[in-house]
């Protein structure tokens, strides 16, 4: 479930998509941006939403 | 005499249709300004002279046979270089589009030439519109950053190379460099000014801007590019309101609400001395001043805004991504690298939280008419490496409610500094009214030492 994955979790979880996107070297380069996107995506994991709210693209 | 390269849109417009100013005139003068500060500024990607002047001549000749004038008859204006001009080559700012040249006009570019308005040319963005500096300096001081990613449009509004340009904001990207070069930039509701053919960066959160000099300028603007378009899905269908005469309606002293917390805590203090010193001239002269608080979204609000721009431009660009990533500068690399590695199920979360953060602002009205916070954290950064900070902008972008920023002093470094306000979606007429009245309250129009 979204709300029990940490910041950590979430960076091995890209880390490893990039790695094999590409590859290890650039995966390692792209290591801060990772950690950042991680730490984005955990406060979003972390916060309630309510079931029956739909997300809305446009106006 | 005043000089013609001085005069606002208003200014313009009225002299050109009353007939005491020819469009050939006004159009000569700015492009004279132009090419005098260009090589020191850096504005500009293209300068259709010769395009612009044939237009001065045929709104002109128009003119003298008695033909009907648009709104903006003979103001000259700057486009953001991702918004298409048929013919004329629109590059983004970046290597991938260097030599691209459009079969068709941005629904804006029709709509301001429909309206009289004549196009001087594209101003420099940053590379599509993101976070890699652009060439461009700060009139006020070349060694600050002009801000971005309407970097040209800012600063060659600012400079008086033109009266009106048009940019984008997709997190900063209007209200920022407009602060940072002390002019006036505004934001409409997400959907109030077409998108087609506006090179994207993100297709939920971007925006088209007006930079301008007044708040009457950009009134008159917004009236002339807004409204509903078949071309953009995500065009408002809601009637267009009366935004020149809203401006002529300031007499009544807003009820503000200012945000402490987030916006006070992450501005510098000579920023949050400022700000509260505005604020307090405008209740002085009669504003109610109340603090309102953030509702509970706005904890999450940052995280998905980045989530969305990532994921979004990371979509645009894959195709081209794939095949030239090297054409790529270092931070647009990056939003790409990031956004084709975020979870679908992320990026939906992100999308339903700022669901949720639209319907909570509301609430942030029952006793207010208008939002203020400054501007920027800081006056722009001695930086030439940074386009600055949009973490004051980026949250009204994310919801798209309207915003507009007005010039409201000096730093002690000489540097301009800003107040926001902000409205609720689809309250343009109020937004306006209330920055007019603010406006002529604090009686502020910044001119670099050019």
């Amino acid at each position: 479930m979204a709300g029990e994955r940490t910041a950590a979790e979430m960076l091995e979880t890209l880390a490893a998509q990039a790695r094999l996107l590409w590859g290890e070297a650039d995966a390692e380069r792209q290591r801060p941006a990772l950690s950042q996107t991680a730490e984005e995506i955990a406060i979003v994991a972390q916060a309630t939403v309510p079931a029956d709210l739909e997300p809305k693209f446009f106006a | 005499m005043t000089a013609l390269h001085t005069l606002g849109v208003a200014e313009v417009a009225a002299l050109v249709q009353q007939r005491e100013l020819s469009p050939v005139e006004v159009v000569t003068a700015c492009l004279t300004r132009l090419e005098a500060l260009e090589p020191t500024l850096q504005a500009w990607v293209t300068v259709d002279r010769h395009g612009a002047l044939a237009a001065a001549k045929r709104c002109e000749q128009a003119m003298q046979q008695g033909g009907r004038s648009g709104a903006l008859a003979g103001v000259p204006v700057g486009l953001k270089d991702i918004i298409y001009t048929a013919g004329l080559r629109t590059a983004a700012g970046s290597r991938v589009y260097a030599n691209f040249v459009p079969t068709y006009d941005a629904t804006v570019t029709v709509r301001l030439q429909q309206a009289g308005a004549i196009i001087l040319g594209k101003t420099v963005t940053t590379e599509f519109a993101t976070a890699d500096p652009s060439p461009t300096r700060n009139p006020w001081n070349t060694e600050h950053t002009p801000g971005g990613s309407s970097s040209g449009s800012a600063a060659a509004v600012a400079a008086r190379m033109i009266p009106a340009a048009l940019g984008s904001q997709t997190g900063g990207s209007t209200l920022r460099p407009a602060s940072y070069c002390g002019i006036v930039g505004l934001k409409p509701t997400y959907g109030r000014i077409s998108r087609y053919g506006v090179i994207p960066v993100s297709w939920c959160l971007d925006h088209v801007g007006i930079l301008v000099r007044s708040v009457q300028d950009a009134a008159l603007v917004l009236q002339a590019i807004a409204g509903h378009d078949l071309h953009d899905t995500s065009s408002l269908s809601q009637p267009v309101g009366n935004y020149s005469l809203a401006v002529q309606q300031a007499d009544t002293p807003p009820r503000l609400g200012v945000l402490p917390d987030f916006f006070r805590d992450h501005a510098d203090a000579e920023t949050q001395q400022h700000t509260a010193a505005t604020v307090e001239r405008l209740a002085r002269a009669g504003a109610s001043v109340r603090e309102v608080s953030l509702p509970p979204s706005y904890a999450t609000v940052l995280a998905a805004h980045r989530i969305l721009m990532k994921v979004e431009a990371a979509a645009f660009h894959a195709d081209m991504f794939r095949t030239q990533r090297e054409q790529y500068g270092p931070r647009l690399r990056e939003t790409i690298e990031m956004g084709l590695v975020i979870p679908a199920v992320d990026y939906l979360r992100a999308q339903r939280l700022r669901r949720l953060f639209q319907q909570e602002i509301p609430q942030m009205f029952h006793d207010v008419d208008i939002l203020v916070t400054p501007s920027t954290p800081t006056p722009a950064p001695r930086d030439l490496g940074t386009t600055g900070d949009a973490r004051f902008q980026s949250p009204w972008t994310h919801a798209g409610v309207p915003t507009i920023t007005l010039p409201t002093g000096l730093s002690q470094a000489g540097m301009p500094l800003g107040l926001q306000l902000i409205a609720p979606a689809l309250e343009e007429e109020r937004l306006l009214r209330a920055a007019r009245w603010c406006e002529v309250t604090l009686n502020v129009t910044l001119a670099p030492p050019l």
